[in-house]
């Protein structure tokens, strides 16, 4: 049987995991590294250097580094997000024809597809000197609360890097996977997910060889960078106040801010202080560059970091109720994400759940070895090995809905429905002799249409003249096993079929995609 | 790979008539079967039936019927884990108030799940109005209100009260209706021209 790799695609990092003999192994790189930069570094040529020799290009050619592309990815130029990393991040982000955000290097334009097609290339050239074959086929994980633009996206990425993506995979899923594999439980485990960007939360049923996710709640605005920020905000404000402005304006600055605070973080989940020195950083008032020192004691940290501890639960809390379900029902607690190594959230998690995190599991390879054996598990099936492996049975982690009159959103999949699931509409003319049906199509919990994520829209075309409300289409609304949304519209009078793809709103065609796949291009 | 031809018909056959299937029948439970007999039946069936167990078969037709008896399945398990959404279809099966040694029996008649919520969502409709038909137009007009189609609160609150003369709760709710009515039908744009039914 050929083999398929498991990659946690990351902001930060990424993992390539493979299951092989009946184990999962993590597959290291030439430096012997286990988890890898999700960073893309380009030169003057338009080839790539990736990974670990990446990240040490940042100093270097800053404007052709590209690092949380994850972030970017399967976004609108003018969300929040993008416009929030437009100031954090030095390389150059312009608008694409689709309003998707690219990359400018060196005057070429990179999607952001390309630029995780890069590591996604990387990662499978790993595997393949590892396994000594060539490896075709992969299954790669996204946070939970990615919705289907991010995932077309991911996919599209996937294909453009030679691979054959088998299936989209919620990180925290995954995680459970690996937790539970061939332990034939039945029992509630919960996932607790702290990434750099996004915190997910999942329940799942485990039921022998079956994986029932229960419900998925997260934030996607609350990670391990938000903490590292409120540490960042505490120390610039000892700064003097005539040389605070400077400072804060300074990328450079901010960056080496950044990096003292991800350092003392990690002093302070073993020792009680932290001494953080920043070199050169502030200038004094004759121009001269200085340093700044300062103190943080665990107590400060803690004190620091609690609003943020505190939301995390509040999304345990709604993971738990929409389960129906308590924390005392939990048999396990996984974590997932390097951000839980640390002790205030590990402290927090016990004193929550009443029970210590399980802690042998790692928490920056667990997703990749989740994804590892869902791959492997489809590719069982694909070869016929007769093996009835675990069965992994998802949800979508947010509702489904049409825009309605009025710029309202009509739910037609509620959010925690087992994936595949379908769902089927009429839709009618509300106008005599219209010819056109235009509908839009969001993603997200509330009432009203733009506080939802819009995914795309589509127009039905060439209807029948005919007073309103005569002509009717049917329009089923499927989400396939990877969370993502496939529709198809039908016109009831002539039966004919009108297949839609969901044109991603930011999302690549795919001819495109065809373009730009590296096996068609010289490097 | 190839499926096995037996698997073939099974899933043939089970595709065609599961609609006409209960859903204790669909997890192949006897009626009445309490809710951890619901969730292993659950994990068993989907052992059989989920598509990814035919992951990589190149045949639409019998993927199609996979998917559509998955689906099934997972509706059946989405209303017999759920406690309260089981007691009332348990109660529509005629399979309420009966001992275990008379599981199985059903009197009643299989209801879907959408009827079973569109129930729940109207349940507090019981104290408002008590005339039979004046509870119909209620539970509309709660749905309506629920899409805030302000245009069908009105008119359903007003048809029952055409039952319930003198009931002040309609009576409120059309004048608190109405406003809202016309706050959305000034700023309504109409931008797709389109109505969902």
């Amino acid at each position: 049987m050929p083999y398929a790799i498991g990659i946690d695609l990351g902001t930060s990092n990424s993992v390539v995991s493979v299951y092989r003999d009946g184990a999962p192994l993590v597959i290291a790189d030439d430096e012997g590294s286990r988890t890898h930069p999700s960073v893309v570094s380009i030169g003057h040529g338009r080839a790539a250097v990736v990974g670990t020799k990446a990240a040490r290009q940042m100093a270097y050619n800053p404007l052709g580094t590209v690092y949380s592309a994850k972030r970017l990815i399967g976004r609108t130029v003018d969300s929040d997000e993008v416009q929030k990393a437009q100031q954090l991040v030095p390389y150059d982000i312009v608008a694409g024809p689709h309003n998707d955000p690219r990359i400018r290097i060196h005057d070429r334009i990179y999607t952001l597809q390309e630029m995780s097609a890069h590591i996604l290339r990387y990662l499978k050239q790993l595997a393949e000197s590892y396994l000594e074959e060539e490896v075709r086929h992969a299954v790669i994980t996204v946070p939970a609360y990615f919705n289907d633009n991010q995932r077309q996206a991911t996919r599209d990425s996937g294909t453009i890097a030679g691979l054959e993506v088998l299936r989209i995979v919620n990180e925290p899923t995954a995680a459970a996977l690996a937790y539970g594999l061939g332990q034939a439980k039945n029992e509630y485990v919960v996932v607790y997910d702290l990434g750099g960007g996004t915190f997910d939360v999942s329940v799942l049923h485990i039921m022998g060889d079956v994986f029932e996710v229960v419900s998925t709640a997260g934030d996607t605005f609350l990670g391990g960078d938000d903490f590292d920020q409120a540490m960042v905000d505490y120390l610039m404000a000892q700064i003097p106040a005539s040389a605070q402005a400077a400072v804060k304006r300074s990328p450079s600055a901010r960056l080496k801010f950044k990096r003292a605070a991800e350092k003392a973080k990690m002093l302070l989940s073993s020792k009680d202080e932290a001494i953080v020195h920043v070199e050169a950083v502030v200038r004094d008032d004759r121009g001269f560059e200085k340093d700044f020192e300062s103190n943080l004691s665990r107590v400060q940290y803690n004190q620091l970091v609690f609003p943020l501890v505190k939301r995390t639960f509040e999304v345990c809390d709604e993971a738990l109720n929409a389960a129906r379900l308590s924390p005392s029902d939990i048999a396990a607690v996984v974590l997932v994400g390097g951000m839980t190594r640390s002790l205030i959230i590990q402290e927090a998690v016990e004193s929550y759940f009443g029970r210590a995190p399980e802690l042998g599991v790692n928490p920056d390879e667990v997703v990749a070895v989740g994804a590892a054996i869902q791959a492997s598990n489809l590719m069982g099936a694909i070869e016929g090995t007769g093996t009835a492996g675990s069965l992994l049975i998802d949800v979508t982690p947010q509702s489904l809905g049409v825009g309605t009159v009025g710029g309202f959103c009509e739910r037609l999949i509620e959010r925690n429905t087992a994936i595949p699931v379908g769902e089927t509409k009429t839709f009618t003319t509300s106008v005599d002799d219209q010819t056109e049906v235009r509908i839009e199509v969001y993603q997200g919990e509330s009432r009203m249409a733009v506080d939802n994520e819009k995914l795309g829209e589509f127009v039905l075309e060439g209807l029948r003249p005919a007073p309103r409300g005569d002509v009717r289409i049917v329009v089923s609304f499927d989400i396939d096993a990877n969370g993502i949304v496939n529709v198809l519209a039908e016109d009831e009078e002539s039966g004919r079929d009108a297949s839609i793809r969901l044109e991603a709103s930011t999302g690549l065609t795919d001819d495109e995609v065809e373009d730009l796949k590296f096996d068609n291009l010289d490097f | 790979m190839a499926v096995d031809i037996r698997k073939k018909i099974e899933v043939e056959a089970l595709a065609g008539v599961v609609d006409d299937l209960d859903y204790y029948q669909l997890l192949k439970l006897k009626g009445g079967a309490p809710i951890p007999h619901v969730e292993k039946a659950f994990a068993r069936q989907s052992q059989e039936f989920h598509p990814d167990r035919f992951f990589g078969v190149r045949d639409p037709k019998f993927m199609k019927q996979v998917t559509v008896i998955f689906k099934k399945i997972t509706e059946a398990y989405s209303v017999l884990k759920d406690p309260e959404l089981k007691k009332m279809y348990d109660s529509k099966m005629g399979l309420r108030d009966k001992t275990d040694s008379s599981v199985g029996t059903s009197s009643g008649r299989h209801v879907g799940k959408d009827a079973l919520e569109a129930e729940k969502a109207a349940g507090d409709g019981d104290s408002v109005v008590s005339d039979k038909r004046a509870r119909k137009y209620w539970d509309l007009a709660q749905i309506a209100e629920q899409n805030e189609d302000w245009n069908g609160v009105v008119m359903n609150v007003q048809f029952a009260l055409t039952y319930e003369r003198d009931n002040q709760i309609l009576k409120d709710k059309l004048a608190t209706a109405k406003v809202k009515m016309k706050e959305k039908n000034a700023k309504d744009k109409n931008p797709y021209k389109i109505k969902i039914i």
